[in-house]
């Protein structure tokens, strides 16, 4: 006989927090709001002044309740840039406004990553490459220690290498690892990517390395060479990470539309591909994840949307989550407060 | 050193740049401005919208006699930021009563003289502008220089307006409120909420103090701010009625 299917619980058991909605990087639900400072270094950009666009973006963040949020990879100007080293004590000169900015994400309950520039390729066999990634990954992981941010503000990265030397790219991955300091090799997450390194491909790294796994889920769909099924994909990564500390996935929706792309004068049209994001995610499809999430017993997990609406976009996809999927409210967070308590 | 007309020619993505109005209200720190390269803001009073690309400094009346008063006449571009407590700041007052107190220090270049001044004819109580330099080098008023409303601000002001003292954002608990009015029975905590529904209610106790927590819909506070203005007002006589209101008539949403 069929066991009687029972309700989902209507929130996280006690001690367990709410999934976190965020997004990367830039924001467009706020005019005039930025994420780092761009100019070029003819114009002396600093990170003093893309700390000072990161708190006026955090206080944003925290009036529209969103809890998770990745920052620019170029908080920093030139910080590593061989050629100029005028930038390279940024972190030193900053140290202050970054212990302060610190404060306040722990304040607002905020949980900060990055994402380090797309040449950051570990498994590259170029050691030119290489050691410029380590250099990048060792100044990411500095920021994030010097804003005194907990192990959650993790640093995401690819495994990089060329496709066709996939076993080659892995194992060259796993050794550069190994000579990582601690303090950089425990702010990594690593990420499973839509051409070259599934999932298999991370685990493999993950259980030579102990690197916990950031699931992308459209990456997931566009390369799953087991074939495994969503819910089992999710379980895996989760299960790379600390159970106390909260896991975390990329969501996005695969762009559907057709593009007009002028160039020269003349209008072609460009298809779309499966694994360029849309403005927006698949509301349905997104709940589908999030219930995933919640009956599989994941949490804390956290859910980075990756759509082109960037935090419009999460807005968007929480108000679809009330209308559509109520019984999620009180596993979002930003949807179910209680309704009348003694705040603790 | 203040350039008199710089041969400046910005093309449309520098148009696009920040720029922070601020005020300036002494003759003193537009020299140490001019002459030293920084200008300074307390922590706690700081702006929401903090960062930019460019400082433009408002000359208050404190210029009176000089044609600079009641304009934005110079910007510069801004190298960085410092967090210092106003002791490291200026060491030559260590005994000033808020000597802890942290302050950003906002590091600029050379002082630019905007070609076209912009006057101040209709609004004269300004604090901080976050605007562009395209607005700033165009604007022919001040008040052409905010951009788009911040519905949190207009909500403040007009707060303001009626007398009242908002206090900024906070955390009741694990609620964030972006606006908190002390009432004779507790607080009114205002929070905007960015999605589409109805005001909603909660009480909570937060360290033994009872807080009424309003959601408002941002979208409504900018198409009905009398409205929200008067929900406030209800909420505050729920609450046993306003206190820190100002002198004067009391506030005219609650009447």
């Amino acid at each position: 006989m069929d066991p009687v299917p029972q309700p989902s619980p209507s929130r996280p058991p006690p001690g367990v927090p709410p999934i976190r909605l965020g997004f990367p990087v830039k924001v467009l639900g706020r005019p005039g709001l930025r994420s780092h400072d761009s100019r070029r270094w003819q114009n002396r950009p600093h990170l003093s002044v893309s700390l000072a666009y990161l708190r006026d973006l955090l206080l944003y963040l925290d009036r529209v309740d969103i809890r998770l949020y990745r920052m620019s990879g170029q908080l920093a100007p030139y910080l590593t840039h061989p050629e100029r080293p005028e930038f390279h004590r940024q972190l030193e000169e900053c140290a202050t406004e970054l212990a302060a900015l610190g404060d306040l994400a722990r304040e607002l309950r905020l949980r900060l990553t990055l994402h380090p520039g797309f040449y950051v390729r570990l498994g590259s066999p170029d050691p030119d490459l290489v050691a410029r990634s380590m250099a990048e990954l060792t100044a990411a992981a500095d920021l994030l220690d010097a804003m005194g941010l907990g192990p959650e503000a993790v640093m995401v990265v690819h495994v990089g290498g060329p496709g066709g030397e996939r076993a080659q790219s892995r194992t060259r991955f796993v050794r550069v690892v190994e000579t990582l300091p601690e303090r950089v090799r425990s702010r990594m997450a690593l990420e499973n990517d839509d051409r070259h390194f599934g999932l298999p491909d991370v685990l493999w790294i993950h259980r030579r390395t102990g690197i916990p796994v950031v699931l992308d889920v459209l990456h997931h769909h566009c390369l799953n060479p087991l074939d495994l099924s969503l819910g089992q994909a999710l379980k895996l990564a989760r299960a790379t990470w600390p159970p106390a500390l909260p896991g975390k996935i990329h969501l996005s929706s695969p762009r559907t539309e057709v593009r007009p792309l002028v160039r020269n004068g003349k209008v072609r049209l460009q298809w779309p591909l499966p694994n360029q994001h849309s403005d927006f995610i698949h509301p349905f499809e997104g709940i589908q994840v999030l219930r995933r999430i919640r009956d599989l017993a994941l949490a804390p997990m956290d859910v980075m949307v990756e759509a082109k609406a960037k935090d419009v976009a999460v807005l968007r996809l929480r108000a679809q989550i009330r209308r559509y999927a109520p019984d999620l409210a009180g596993w979002v967070q930003g949807l179910g407060r209680p309704e009348t308590s003694d705040a603790p | 050193m203040m350039s008199a007309h710089p041969p400046y020619h910005p093309h449309a993505r520098e148009l696009q740049r920040r720029v922070l109005v601020a005020v300036m209200n002494n003759p003193r720190d537009l020299r140490r401005a001019a002459s030293e390269g920084w200008y300074r803001i307390p922590q706690r009073r700081a702006p929401r919208q903090l960062g930019a690309d460019y400082l433009a400094f408002y000359q208050t009346g404190a210029f009176r006699g000089h044609p600079e008063a009641h304009t934005v006449t110079f910007y510069a571009p801004v190298r960085g930021y410092r967090l210092l407590t106003r002791r490291e700041l200026l060491p030559q007052e260590p005994l000033h009563p808020r000597a802890d107190e942290f302050y950003f220090r906002i590091d600029i270049g050379p002082l630019i003289r905007l070609d076209r001044p912009v006057p101040a004819a209709k609004l004269r109580r300004v604090t901080f502008i976050p605007t562009t330099l395209g607005h700033l080098l165009r604007a022919q008023d001040v008040t052409e220089l905010f951009l788009d409303p911040d519905p949190l601000q207009a909500l403040w002001q007009a707060l303001q307006a009626h007398r009242l003292r908002p206090l900024a954002h906070r955390l009741v608990g694990e609620w964030p409120v972006d606006i908190a009015l002390r009432a004779q029975g507790g607080y009114l905590g205002i929070r905007l909420s960015p999605e589409e529904t109805g005001t909603r209610e909660r009480m909570v106790r937060y360290r033994g103090e009872p807080w009424l927590v309003l959601e408002l819909p941002q979208a409504r506070l900018q198409e009905d701010l009398e409205g929200c203005l008067r929900e406030i007002g209800v909420a505050l006589l729920e609450l046993g009625g306003a206190m820190d209101t100002r002198p004067g008539p009391p506030p005219r949403f609650i009447t």
